[in-house]
Order: C-alpha cells, then structure tokens, then sequence
C-alpha cells in the first residue's frame, strides 16, 4: 500500500512537472484561445493524478501479485468504506471540473454571443466590434465585411487588438469555421446565422504560421480537405488600405 | 461423434445449401420488387426506371426472399400455414442456415464480425499508408472520403454486434443455466439480417458509395449519390437486428435464470449484456428513425432534413448514437471484470457497485448526446446542460475502475492472454475515459472537436477498450467454443505487438489533434507529416499483429490440441459443461448454489450443481 502511495506520489509530481514546463499546445493567436488553451491546461493537471494512481496501481499489483498459474487462491478483499471513499472522491473531482474549468470557461468563451436575438450582439456591435460575415459553400469560404463595403473576399483579413464578431452561415451542406490559431471552431448552418466575438491579438499570416488559416472543419464532400482559405492579421493601418483594395 | 460423421459427409455444394437457396430467392424478391416499383412508376405516368425507387422496393422484397431462402421457411413461416417444421441441420452445415441454437448463432456472429473488422481494419491500413504523405499517397479526396466512410461503419457496426452478438449469444444461455434463449427463432433472424447489411455497404460503392462518414449528416447526406440510400437501407436493417437482439437478451435474462441464480448471483459478463441490451431495446429506434426519414427525404420529397432542419438529424442522431458507445463499451467491461476475477483467483471486488456502475452509465446515457454538437451554437444553456450531465457519467464508469483495481489487488495474477489483454484493455480504457472530459468540456471542445483528438480519443476507447475485451474474451473463451488450445507464447507475442503499435499509433494522434489536424480529410498541413508518419508505422505493427492472431487462432481451431474441459479453472456455470458444450447445454437442469466468485473463500462452496441427485430439484424446474 504505501509502495503504491509512493509510486503515485513521484508518477504526479513528475507528470504536474512535466505539463507545467512543458508546452504541448500552439500559441493561441486570439483572446478566447487563451481561454481554451488554459481550459486543456487546467484539465491536465487534474488529470494527470487519475492517470498515475491507476497506473501506479496496476504497475504494482503485476509486479507483485504475478503468480504462474491457477494452483492458489488470492487473499479475499471485502471492504464497506471503499467504495463510499471512491464514490465521494472521484464525485467531488468530476463536480469540480464540472464548475471549473467547465462551466466557468463556458461562460467566458461564449460571452457577448451567448444571448440569442440582439442583446448580446448589439452590446458587441455598440462597443465597437468589427462585424465579418463568413459564408460556407462546397467547398470554399466567402467573407464579407458589410460595414466597409467589401464582399466575397477569399482571405480572412483582421486588424490586431480589435474586437470581431463573427457571423458564420452556409449557402449549401454543414460546413464548420475553423481557425486553429485563434482555437475557434463554430458551424456554418444552412439557414442558421451563429455569432463568435474575439478578438485577434498577434500580427501574423499564413505563411508565417500555417495555423492561421480558415479550414473547414466539418465533412462537407469531395473537396474538403481543400477547404482552407489563409487568414492574416494586420496593424489597423494595413486593414485599412487592404479594404480600400478591396473596394476598387 | 454424430457430428463427425455428419461433417464427412456433407459435401460443400450441399453444405451451402441453404445459403445457395437464400440468395436465390433473394433475387427473385428483388427482381420483384423492381418490377413493381417499375409498374408504380409507369401507372404514374413517370419513366419506369429510377435507381433509387427501384432498388428501394426490391430491396425490401428480397430481404424477404433471402431470409425465408436461408432456413426461416422451414423452421418458423411453415409452422404458421399450418405445415410440419424441420429440425437444425448438422455437421458445419448448421453455421449456414437458419438455425435457433445459441451457440451456433454466436459463432456465426463472432466469426462474420471478426472477419468484418478485419476487413474494415485493411481499409485502416490503406488510410494510414494516404496519410504518410500530407498531400495524399494513394486517393483522391473523393476516394479518401468513400473509404473513411467505409471503414468507420464496418467498425461500427463490428462494435456493436461483436460482443454482444457473439459473446453474449453463446455463453449467456449457458452462464444463467439456460437450455437457449427466450426466442430462439427471433435470436437466429437477427443474426440473418447481418449478411444483407454487409452486401448493400459492400455493393453501395459501386453506385457511388458514400462520403458522409458514418454519422452521415445532411444536408450532404440528401444530396449526394445513390449509395447514400444503400447506406440507410442496411443501417435500417442493421438497427432491426439490434432492436430484436436486445429485447431477446432482456427476456432471456429476466425469465429463464437458473433456480438459484438470483440477480446477485448473476456472472458480471451478463449484467453487463443485460445493461447494453436495454441501450439497444431503447434507443436503437432512434437511429433506426433518423435513417428512415433520411430515405423518405430522398425517396418521396419530404422535407426533414433538405434543407429542412439539419441540426434536428443531428439531435435524433446522437441520441442514439452517444448511448450506442455505452452497447460498445459495456459487454467490454463485463469482459474486462470476468476475465480479471478468474485470473486473479479472487471474488470481484464490489461487485454490486460494478453492477450499480452498468445501470447508472446506462441511465444517463440518455441524456448527454449534444456533447457531440458543442460547436453548432453559442447558447451557454444548452452548452452548460450537457457539458454537466457528460462529465457526471464519469462517476459511475469510476466504479468500474475500482471493481477492476480492488480485484487484482491482494490476487494472484496469471498472466495468460486473456489476463493481458484484460490489463491492456483497463489502461487504454483510462487513457480513452481521461482524454474524454477534455471533449466534455465546452471550452477545450471548441478547439478539439472534429480534430485528430477526437479519432484518438475514441479509438482508444472503442479499439483500445472494446475490441481489447473482446480478444480477451476470444482467448479466455477459446477452449470452450471450439474445445482446442491455441498457442499460448503467439497470444502474447499478439497481445505485445498489439498494445504497442495501438499505443504508438493513437498516442501520437492526440498531438496532431491539439496541433491543428481535422479529422476525416485527405491531406493535412505538412507540418505534421512526421507524427503521421510515424502513426502510420505503429499502425502497421499493429497489423502485423493481427496477423499472427488470425494464424493462431484458425490453425488451433482445426489442428489445435484438444483443451481440458475447464484449462483455467473457473467457477462459473459455462466451464462446467464439456466443451464445446452439448447440443441441449445442460442433461437436467443445473441448480446455482452460491456465489460465482468465491475464489479462496473460507467454506465457500460450488457455484453450482450439475444434474442434480435429488428428485427435489429436478420438481422445482
């Protein structure tokens, strides 16, 4: 017993450790990603002590109670405390994640788009948001920026530091709006309009960064894989001129 | 042997018989069927020939034809006009007709599905061999899609029907002290319902196939080519066949117990049947709806789904198919839980916080489906519902876990292939269920769904779990269906090779998920050639391995030594008949004593006695 406790104690260390130094995800290039990548993070953590205690266990009892054949019985164990002990732990680690990082993260990464109607998305558009239309069909993506002017642009063009929302459709079959650097993922829906609110924090591209890119996430036919249309992020300035070229 | 001298003599020409006539009549009923879709047409005053209505009707007429063909007119439709039934046929012939005996039928399953998975498995190896390249070694992206879609509905439905279909069908009858199960004929129409699915998944992709994955969701899934009809005919099909089998299993369990074999006495392999067969009963008709309407949208122009609403599929779908995981992975840990108390020579440890574990999992099953739809809005409620009721069943499958420590803890463990593949089975599990709450939670499930996380998660839980189980279960139960032994030393060189190149191959899958890589497309960012790479080449380990167990296992069928009746020594009920067990199971009903897992229980007498003395029992049944 306690050579199991040992072996669980220095398994978690090890492993708290390793994810701690360790970064095992990509730099998320958006406000709500850091969110999300925190929410995998904090997940880890905990679980990491499940993985090793149940490791540690078994590492143990087949090490120790290997026998070479049925000719001996093992020692009965029956306890009532057990299973009350098991129950009560492993309830109080699933509620805890269930409120945090769970419900908690849920409501930040949801925020000012949450509310269906207007209200969310109006506060959104009065503080400023820069409103982009994404549209879906087989099997390209079509972005519109209604407020300058500019429709069916083939690249996702975003000025830094300022706040995006989002409006994500279909003109034919499921497609999902997926960009892996801002950790976004949002299904385009015939005839359902869904709103995302962000905000890009990084100048970068995709030739920079092959994360930057919009990809369909969601089979869509034939073509799928193909799908992707590159994503940059510029100062304010350069949006501005790439919209005036747009215009023209 | 009778049974010797019958298999002599019956030569393959006659020993196919019964199959020979069930495709014949098969056709007959769908030439039928055509032709009338074709008069219908005709009198409607459109062109007689449309692929889709044609084949719709002949379909249904020559699953009719087929499965009188096959034997149900001998054994069942005569009785019904009246005329004198026929008994089984004999000898290997029974394993291709019609026939009620249990065992056969859970031969029939266990050998069709194997045979299905490993064929569903070389499409694997064909993907993996697409993606060492990040453009794309082998298909085109329709090709690619075609057999994705492919494989994972072969998969699927091995994983629905393996277990339960074949283990569940041979040895719960025997486990309870049951002469067969509570409808026999019904239990041998499920089995023969299967061949007809494989042949429409097969023939599908000569009209086209279909490239919708196996959750096939529309709008795509109305609009694209014939074979998509194919595909809702056989899941149709193939969902009848769940519907029949679950509702047999409850009755059999609930009503043909041996005396004595209380519901506490009841092994854990068959509560855990009994657990995914009330999943199947209930939950299968959903699936089966969904697909139905889909059909009627293509066939007859309504309009559920096209456009519909899409998302409306999506919810019927996943309220089938998130619980239909729980029929998967189940009958795994009822499995897992056997094998573990026979090979650690001890009682199972909470036995009925296991079984509580099985009931509760199968009671919330219900309620979490729309974990799989967290990116198709933003509504916080509704993401917050689903997002605590998934987690929650984290509890109840923890119960398993401890049943399964506390009873190898203290054991004396016999690291035989089953016992390993039982081991194995419990840690790919725990790497399945952790990874699992990643996609519970809303906030990493943005990031992580419909990416190569979500392929790792969940064949870490369905190979790494279940078809682990159930090798478990083909090496434990061996010697008792076939009555050889196989080679031991190549079970574990398969179980080695095995559970490295799985591990190997999915672990790396995690990475490319969190990394960027989308799930179900033919190339992918060429940043990630290596972990592909090297997934593709633990993924070959893997099928290597394979090959060694398909090796193993047919050559000790047929020229294996003969196994002793009980080789490991176990308790329970189906190890005390001879193997392969007789025709009628048991010569007098068995009377069940005790517990079945009293190893090394001070006084703890047999679980059971066989062909009881006294007059009294023999009363009693």
């Amino acid at each position: 017993m306690l050579v199991v406790a040992a072996l669980w104690l220095v398994l978690t260390v090890l492993g708290e450790v390793l994810a701690f130094a360790f970064d095992f995800q990509p730099v998320p290039l958006s406000d709500k990603g850091e969110h999300i990548k925190d929410a995998v993070r904090i997940l880890t953590y905990f679980a990491i002590p499940v993985l090793t205690f149940v490791i540690a266990a078994l590492i143990y009892s087949i090490l120790r109670f290997r026998a070479p054949g049925p000719e001996a019985d093992g020692t009965p164990v029956r306890s009532h405390i057990v299973p009350w002990v098991w129950l009560a732990v492993t309830s109080g680690l699933a509620f805890t994640i269930m409120v945090f990082p769970g419900l908690l993260g849920t409501i930040e990464v949801t925020s000012s788009a949450h509310q269906h109607g207007s209200g969310g998305q109006a506060s959104a558009r009065a503080g400023g948001a820069l409103l982009v239309q994404v549209e879906g069909l087989q099997w390209t993506w079509l972005v519109h920026y209604p407020d300058q002017g500019v429709k069916n642009a083939r690249e996702l063009v975003l000025p830094v530091g300022q706040q995006v929302m989002l409006e994500v459709t279909s003109r034919d079959v499921l497609h999902s709006f997926w960009v892996p650097a801002f950790m976004l993922k949002i299904d385009a829906i015939p005839g359902v309009v869904n709103h995302v609110t962000f905000t890009p924090t990084e100048v970068s591209s995709y030739e920079e960064n092959s994360l930057l890119r919009l990809q369909c996430a969601e089979l869509c036919g034939q073509a799928h894989a193909w799908m992707v249309i590159p994503v940059r992020v510029v100062e304010p300035k350069e949006f501005e001129r790439w919209v005036a070229g747009q215009r023209k | 042997m009778t049974t010797a001298e019958h298999a002599e003599r019956i030569g393959l020409w006659q020993g196919f018989y019964y199959v020979r006539r069930g495709v014949l009549w098969g056709l007959i009923g769908f030439g039928l069927g055509v032709g009338l879709a074709a008069l219908f047409r005709t009198a409607a005053g459109s062109s007689p020939w449309w692929l889709e209505h044609n084949f719709a009707v002949g379909y249904v007429l020559g699953l009719l034809g087929w499965l009188l063909g096959v034997g149900m007119w001998e054994r069942w439709v005569k009785e019904w006009l009246g005329l004198p039934t026929q008994p089984n046929p004999h000898g290997w012939m029974r394993y291709f007709a019609f026939t009620t005996d249990h065992k056969v039928i859970g031969v029939q399953y266990l050998v069709t599905f194997v045979a299905v998975f490993l064929i569903a498995g070389l499409l694997a190896m064909l993907m993996r061999y697409h993606l060492m390249d990040s453009q794309g070694a082998l298909f085109n992206g329709g090709v690619y899609n075609q057999v994705m879609s492919l494989h994972g509905i072969l998969m699927i439905a091995v994983a629905v029907a393996v277990i339960i279909g074949g283990f569940g069908n041979f040895l719960v009858p025997l486990m309870i002290g049951a002469r067969d199960m509570a409808f026999p004929r019904l239990n041998a129409l499920t089995y023969w319902l299967i061949p007809p699915v494989a042949v429409l998944l097969l023939t599908a992709q000569a009209v086209g196939g279909w490239d919708t994955g196996w959750t096939a969701y529309p709008p795509l899934a109305v609009r694209n080519a014939a074979g998509q009809l194919f595909f809702n005919l056989a899941i149709i099909t193939f969902g009848l066949s769940s519907i029949l089998g679950g509702l047999n299993f409850l009755v059999t369990i609930s009503f043909l117990r041996a005396p004595g074999m209380t519901w506490g006495r009841l092994p854990i392999f068959v509560w855990s049947i009994f657990s995914a067969s009330i999943i199947a009963l209930i939950f299968t008709q959903a699936f089966a709806a969904a697909m139905l309407m889909e059909a009627v949208d293509r066939l007859a122009g309504t309009n559920f789904f096209n456009p519909g609403d899409p998302l409306l599929y999506q919810h019927v779908f996943w309220f089938y198919s998130h619980p239909a995981v729980y029929i998967f992975i189940l009958p795994g840990f009822g499995i897992l839980l056997e094998v573990l108390t026979h090979f650690s020579r001890k009682p199972l440890f909470a036995y009925r916080w296991a079984v509580a574990g099985f009931l509760t999992i199968v009671a919330i099953s219900g309620i979490v489906w729309a974990h799989h739809m967290f990116v198709t809005t933003s509504e916080v409620a509704f993401l917050g519902a689903f997002l605590v009721t998934t987690e929650a069943i984290s509890i109840p499958t923890g119960l398993v876990f401890l049943s399964a420590l506390g009873t190898i803890w203290m054991g004396r463990l016999w690291l035989t292939p089953p016992m390993l593949f039982a081991l194995g089975a419990l840690f790919n599990f725990l790497i399945g269920g952790i990874t699992g709450i990643y996609l519970a939670d809303v906030p990493s499930d943005i990031q992580l769904s419909d990416t190569y996380f979500v392929v790792a998660h969940f064949h870490y839980t369905i190979i790494g779990g279940e078809i682990f189980a159930l090798l478990a279960a083909i090496y434990y139960w061996f010697p008792k269906i076939t009555g050889r032994m196989y080679h031991q030393g190549l079970g574990k060189l398969h179980f080695w090779l095995t559970f490295l190149g799985f591990n190997l191959t999915f672990l790396p899958m995690f990475w490319a998920g969190l990394h960027g890589m989308n799930r179900r497309i033919a190339i992918y960012d060429p940043a990630l050639e290596g972990v592909n790479v090297f997934a593709s080449i633990a993924a070959f380990v893997m099928g290597a391995g394979f090959l060694i167990f398909v090796g193993n296992m047919v050559w000790s069928w047929v020229r294996g030594k003969v196994a002793e009746a009980n080789p490991w020594r176990a308790r329970t009920l189906e190890w005390q008949v001879p193997s392969p067990p007789p025709e009628e199971n048991f010569p007098a009903p068995p009377v069940v004593v005790g517990e079945p897992y009293e190893y090394g229980v001070p006084g703890a007498g047999p679980h059971v006695v066989l062909a009881p003395s006294g007059g009294d029992c023999g009363k009693e049944v």
